[in-house]
């Protein structure tokens, strides 16, 4: 019997916790001009962290440190090399490419840039009913209904269902991602720069629809952000990546309020915020802008090229700090903080 | 539906006078033998060689046949061939293409391979190549055509299949639980069709002027059949003492034809880039 689930009730009973176990991805690079392997590329290295059920977790890292990549390994769409996620009580790093195809009613991702991520032959209508046609979840008379309702609760009028994606707005089209996602009703809901593509007026409106669809809908979220001031609005906890790996990880108001690593401290330095002297934030971000090479990393600490703590500690300089619990719920990978206790 | 339809032709004005000149030359062919009711092969010695007058249009060849009715027959039977060959190479080319795109590995490597050594000779070369082992005939021409027109599908779908395949949109369907046989039908072949109807569109051109340039060299359709080729080199030999009209009628119908299709295949390419637009290269008219 199809089952109907706009019809279901939002009991917001969610889903199962999400738990991402030592998690890496390398590639590998392109072959030297004239002799020697192919350079292996570390996109992440050893990445874990627990997101709550029914929660908004944030990823947060600058371009390049690797929160693409572990979005795309957490929703299957790249294989990692190592490490597992576990959601509940199933391992998704172990599933089959059909098994993991059904999978998918659950846990859905919404990729970047909505300008691309929709087929420009598909009106949005076919586009929204896709996925209930993939489940083969109710007739297709249903599925209108089921696409009206969905582009409802996204906020788009449902006669738009017969529009080109070309005839939409940025954040229109967003919006229509997101009804992809959502109609399926999934558990959890993977947003990977969900509104950076989009005009700072438009950002807003999409963000506070997603707060709006999480109370009504009960999901949870992982959200894909290099925007603290999107993070600071929408998630309820961080993990805070640099160069593929976590650096620091806990409650969003404690991270943002009171940061402990280094690199931290510079991101939120960095943000503007009213009424904050603008020339400190300027000054820590601006010290070495560059990323370290992902290629040759530096031995001990990857942050240690550009962190203002370290006076030359040994330990930086040799052991690459794990991940410690400084306070319950937070726990930093810095041989340093807090201050003076460098405990490695 | 006028208006769309005018809209539509104001945008592709040289693809619309190249298919209204395919429509014209195949009415001609099809329609013309209802009105000018004369069996293209009964032959009257006495009548052979008979320049253009009312009773026979276009003149009569050497043996007294109406170059009018052969022509229209002709023009059946090459533009019926030409579809054939165009079709068929099609599914073939655009088959091993999509297949080599979406499998990659040894699979795509082999297949190219193959292709690449098909590609190796000139189309007409490898025509007449092909249509000479096989033994003179129509069918053996046409074969041999089309297997000369598998590479140009090949290629081209291939490199469509690796260019689609990355387009965001794609892995969105993937992410969306698509199966990946609804998403090669629904999401990539849509967006192969137009660079390949362009393909089709060239390819018909190509395959009417091969057939033609086989008949000529006798390889292809045989006496007595009419066939635009074959009539061209028969009026050969009488060009220099002044019979004209028995290769100049099927050789003017043959150019047209070319043209026509020639000029859907660039006219539908349109904002296409000049990069997807390379077809065969045509091979040389029949002097």
């Amino acid at each position: 019997m199809p089952v109907a689930p706009v019809s279901r009730p939002s009991t917001l009973a969610t889903g199962p916790a999400l738990e991402v176990v030592d998690l890496s991805k390398a590639y590998l690079g392109a072959r030297p001009r004239w002799s020697g392997a192919r350079p292996v590329i570390e996109a992440i290295r050893g990445v874990s962290f627990r997101a709550a059920p029914g929660g908004i977790l944030g990823i947060v890292g600058e371009t390049g440190s690797g929160k693409s990549t572990l979005a795309r390994c957490i929703a299957g769409l790249t294989q990692p090399s190592a490490g597992r996620v576990v959601w509940g009580d199933v391992t998704l790093t172990a599933l089959t490419r059909e098994q993991w195809r059904l999978t998918r009613r659950r846990l859905q991702i919404v990729l970047q840039n909505p300008y691309s991520t929709l087929d420009p032959r598909m009106s949005v209508g076919q586009i929204v009913a896709e996925p209930l046609a993939n489940f083969e979840i109710g007739t297709p008379r249903d599925r209108l209904e089921m696409v009206r309702e969905t582009l409802a609760t996204v906020g788009l009028a449902p006669s738009l269902a017969g529009s080109r994606p070309a005839a939409l707005s940025g954040g229109q089209r967003q919006r229509v991602a997101l009804a992809r996602a959502l109609v399926l009703r999934p558990e959890l809901l993977i947003l990977d720069e969900p509104v950076s593509a989009l005009d700072v007026s438009v950002q807003a409106q999409v963000l506070n629809l997603l707060l709006q669809l999480h109370r009504a809908l009960g999901l949870s979220y992982l959200v894909i952000v290099h925007d603290l001031a999107v993070a600071r609005q929408v998630c309820d906890s961080l993990v805070v990546m640099f160069a593929g790996a976590v650096v620091e990880e806990g409650p969003a108001d404690a991270i943002l309020s009171r940061p402990m690593h280094p690199y931290t401290r510079q991101l939120v330095a960095a943000s503007p915020e009213i009424g904050k002297d603008r020339t400190d934030g300027r000054a820590a971000a601006g010290d070495a802008a560059r990323p370290p090479g992902a290629v040759h990393r530096p031995i001990g600490c990857r942050y240690r090229p550009r962190c203002q703590l370290t006076q030359g500690e040994p330990v930086c300089g040799t052991v690459d700090p794990e991940l410690r619990e400084l306070e319950p719920g937070r726990r930093v990978a810095c041989h340093l903080s807090p201050e003076g206790s460098a405990d490695g | 539906m006028w208006r769309r339809a005018g809209r539509f032709v104001a945008g592709r004005r040289e693809a619309t006078a190249g298919f209204a000149i395919v429509l014209v030359i195949a009415g001609f062919s099809w329609v013309g033998p209802l009105v000018w009711r004369v069996n293209p092969l009964s032959v009257s010695l006495l009548s052979s060689l008979l320049p253009p007058t009312s009773r026979h249009p276009f003149g009569t060849d050497e043996v007294g046949r109406d170059v009018l009715a052969r022509v229209m027959s002709a023009g059946q039977l090459d533009i019926l061939a030409a579809l054939a060959i165009t079709a068929v190479g099609g599914v073939i080319g655009m088959g091993i293409g999509l297949a080599a795109g979406l499998r990659g590995g040894v699979a795509e490597n082999v297949s190219m391979r193959l292709i690449d050594a098909l590609l190796a000779f000139p189309p007409l070369i490898l025509a007449l190549a092909i249509s000479v082992a096989l033994g003179a005939g129509t069918t053996s021409a046409a074969l041999g055509i089309t297997i000369s027109t598998i590479p140009f599908y090949a290629r081209l779908m291939r490199s469509e299949v690796l260019r689609v395949r990355a387009l965001p949109f794609v892995e969105a369907a993937e992410a969306s639980g698509g199966r990946p046989s609804r998403i090669v039908t629904r999401h990539i072949l849509p967006h192969t069709w137009r660079v390949m109807a362009i393909q089709a569109s060239s390819v018909v051109g190509y395959a009417v002027l091969t057939l033609a340039a086989l008949g000529f060299v006798g390889l292809g359709v045989q006496v007595p059949t009419p066939e635009w080729g074959t009539m061209i080199t028969s009026g050969l030999s009488y060009v220099l003492s002044g019979q004209w009209w028995i290769g100049v009628f099927p050789g003017a119908l043959l150019l047209a034809l070319v043209i026509g299709c020639n000029l859907v295949a660039d006219g539908l390419g349109g904002d296409t880039p000049v990069s997807l637009l390379t077809g065969p290269r045509r091979a040389p008219t029949p002097e």
